[in-house]
């Protein structure tokens, strides 16, 4: 066997026995993503229904009447309390003793039964999420009066509702090849399976050659007939290898999380209903191959350069921030996105797999990334290789 | 057999600029010696033995180990060496018999022979009880025994051991120096450094004084004795490295 693949298999099998890898590579976004997921889906139907059946009080200034907006308030879960004043009232809202205040025209009655529009000033404590909860139903509270209000009054003159209904959108979602799912899978895949490659894969790359220094074990390595470059390029072969599972098992987590019934609350209702084809599978990997190799020859070039592994630590902290932002960015640039941003490394394979996903995919802008990607894969690993033919560094511990 | 013609090294410092830690090293080793090279820490002794050992390239001179060139056939070299430091450094994560496989595999063995021979070391250093542990459960002394059998698992008519001992209790070390003499009756050449006086003066045929990366003088026991005058080899070698300093 070559000598690239003795080091490689001793490597993995290694890696394999190493607890940390297999719960950061594996079990962590197997099983905490999803958990994560159901978490905060939790949270947000707790806070949902919590904010529909909790009976929130407001204060009303109503000098003009307005008995029956304040009759639909009750009925809509209000405990309303009158003050004499606005400085009355408003001293309520700020003494949390009431989470809203209501203050009504002067003419309240008058104006409405006249026609006239009557107004209605809401004021709210914005820090205070049942305060915003008030103004949210409030809000929906003032459509349904209004629109109750105008059918009266077109009514009363014998005209139809759709005198005050010119246009009528109505929209329909085509069936595509994609259900609306993926759109939500194109938001967050990219930036989960991008950020899992490259931390799932740290603890290897480090213990691998920085590790291997620190504990002694690189000098009886480097006195065998194996050549430097093969054994720098079988470790190098072992952390691509535990990259792209990272990669891998991210993205198998983020599909169980997306398909729990309690994502739909995080997203919207079709985050369930999501499909990755066999095709779109083949052109993830094809992307994935480059910006692993990227990521695999980027931690073997810290791992080599750094003496131990809390120095290679040290010197991922100001890296990550590379890798993170064009993640994050993944999340907000558009599917279909200016040519530039495939000469941006990790974006650049963020998008083409965002377009996979969705089905948008721009031929030019892929062959472009992936040949970019290629380029930049291939340099990192010369130098990776480069420079485990350094002595001084090689040997440094 | 080992010659070194002129050998020196220039290391490039940050702090402490050039410099010189081997400096026109010469000497000959031969089949069944054990050849010491004695010197205090910092003299020079590992990094001659990672420059014959093909770890370091010289910056000058040259050598041969069992008959090829460190310069142009460093990797016949590397397969032709067993190479054994203090350092009981194994891959914790790995069996015992795992790490003579993967080092049995980098020194081109497989299959029957392979099995064999890591058989033979087994019996040989008495692993049997250990051999499928896990690495980072083994005793020093039994790491120590793997290390041994790791250097060795392709029979190599060279060995560079660079201070085995250091920071070992007194029964392991007595298992390497046991080593070291089995080796020798099997007719390697080996070349052992250590600044540990009565494991030179048990162990070495000939010994090699190296101070500041110079080879001060080589010479039998005896010969060096007879050149100072001093019995003990503590004294023998201090007057030695007192005669270089006052050289320079």
């Amino acid at each position: 066997m070559n000598h690239t693949m003795i080091v490689f298999w001793k490597e993995l099998r290694e890696v394999l026995r190493d607890r940390r890898v297999l719960f950061s590579t594996i079990i962590s976004p197997l099983l905490m993503t999803p958990l994560l997921l159901w978490g905060i889906g939790m949270m947000v139907r707790q806070r949902e229904e919590s904010a529909q059946k909790v009976i929130i009080p407001v204060a009303v200034v109503a000098p003009g009447g307005g008995q029956e907006l304040i009759a639909v308030m009750k009925d809509k879960g209000f405990t309303v309390h009158q003050a004499q004043d606005r400085s009355q009232a408003e001293a309520m809202l700020k003494g949390r003793q009431v989470r809203a205040v209501i203050v009504l025209d002067e003419r309240f009655d008058q104006k409405l039964h006249n026609e006239s529009t009557a107004q209605v000033q809401v004021l709210f404590d914005p820090l205070s999420d049942t305060s915003r909860d008030a103004l949210a139903r409030l809000r929906s509270l003032a459509d349904e009066f209004n629109a109750r209000w105008l059918q009266q009054r077109l009514a009363r003159r014998f005209i139809g509702a759709e005198f005050a209904q010119p246009i009528a959108v109505r929209t329909q979602a085509i069936q595509t090849e994609h259900p609306a799912g993926n759109l939500i899978l194109s938001i967050f895949l990219p930036y989960v399976i991008v950020l899992s490659a490259f931390f799932g894969a740290v603890s290897p790359a480090f213990d691998l050659v920085a590790g291997e220094k620190e504990r002694g074990t690189i000098e009886t390595l480097l006195a065998t007939p194996a050549s430097r470059r093969q054994i720098v390029w079988g470790k190098f072969l072992t952390v691509t290898v535990v990259c792209m599972t990272a990669a891998l098992f991210a993205m198998i987590g983020m599909l169980v999380a997306l398909a729990l019934p309690t994502s739909s609350r995080v997203f919207m209702e079709q985050a369930g209903s999501f499909s990755i084809s066999a095709q779109a599978i083949a052109l993830l990997l094809v992307t994935l191959l480059p910006l692993t190799v990227f990521y695999s020859a980027t931690l073997t070039i810290i791992s080599t350069f750094a003496r131990n592994q809390k120095e290679a630590q040290t010197y991922l902290i100001p890296l990550s921030s590379l890798i993170v932002l064009p993640a994050v960015a993944s999340m907000f640039v558009r599917t279909e996105s200016a040519i530039w941003l495939s000469a941006v490394p990790v974006l650049n394979s963020a998008i083409i797999i965002k377009q996979v996903l969705t089905g948008i995919v721009d031929v030019p802008f892929v062959l472009i990334s992936l040949l970019i990607a290629c380029v930049v894969a291939a340099v990192t690993l010369q130098i990776a290789t480069r420079l485990f033919d350094r002595e001084t560094i090689l040997l440094s511990s | 057999m080992v010659t070194a013609s002129g050998l020196s090294k220039v290391f490039t410092d940050r702090k402490r600029g050039t410099v010189l830690a081997l400096d026109e090293v010469s000497f000959e080793a031969r089949p069944g010696e054990v050849f010491g090279i004695l010197g205090v820490n910092g003299a020079g002794k590992t990094t001659l033995l990672r420059v014959l050992g093909t770890i370091l390239s010289p910056s000058a001179g040259d050598a041969t180990v069992a008959g090829y060139s460190i310069r142009t056939h460093p990797q016949q070299v590397r397969q032709h060496i067993g190479y054994l430091t203090g350092s009981t450094a194994l891959y914790g994560r790995l069996t015992a018999r795992e790490v003579l496989y993967y080092f049995g595999a980098l020194y081109g063995m497989s299959g029957n022979a392979l099995r064999q021979r890591v058989d033979e070391l087994v019996e040989t250093l008495g692993m049997g009880e250990f051999i499928d542990g896990r690495c980072d459960r083994l005793s020093t002394g039994q790491k120590q025994r793997v290390s041994i059998a790791r250097s060795i698992i392709h029979n190599p008519p060279v060995m560079f051991l660079d201070e085995p001992t250091a920071g070992l209790d007194v029964v392991t070390s007595r298992t390497i120096m046991q080593f070291i003499e089995e080796s020798r009756r099997r007719g390697h050449t080996i070349l052992f450094s250590t600044h540990i006086m009565s494991e030179a003066e048990r162990l070495c045929d000939r010994i090699a004084v190296i101070h500041r990366g110079r080879i001060a003088t080589v010479g039998t026991l005896d010969e060096l004795r007879a050149r100072t005058g001093e019995r003990a080899l503590e004294l023998v070698f201090l007057q030695l490295i007192g005669e270089k300093e006052g050289e320079e």
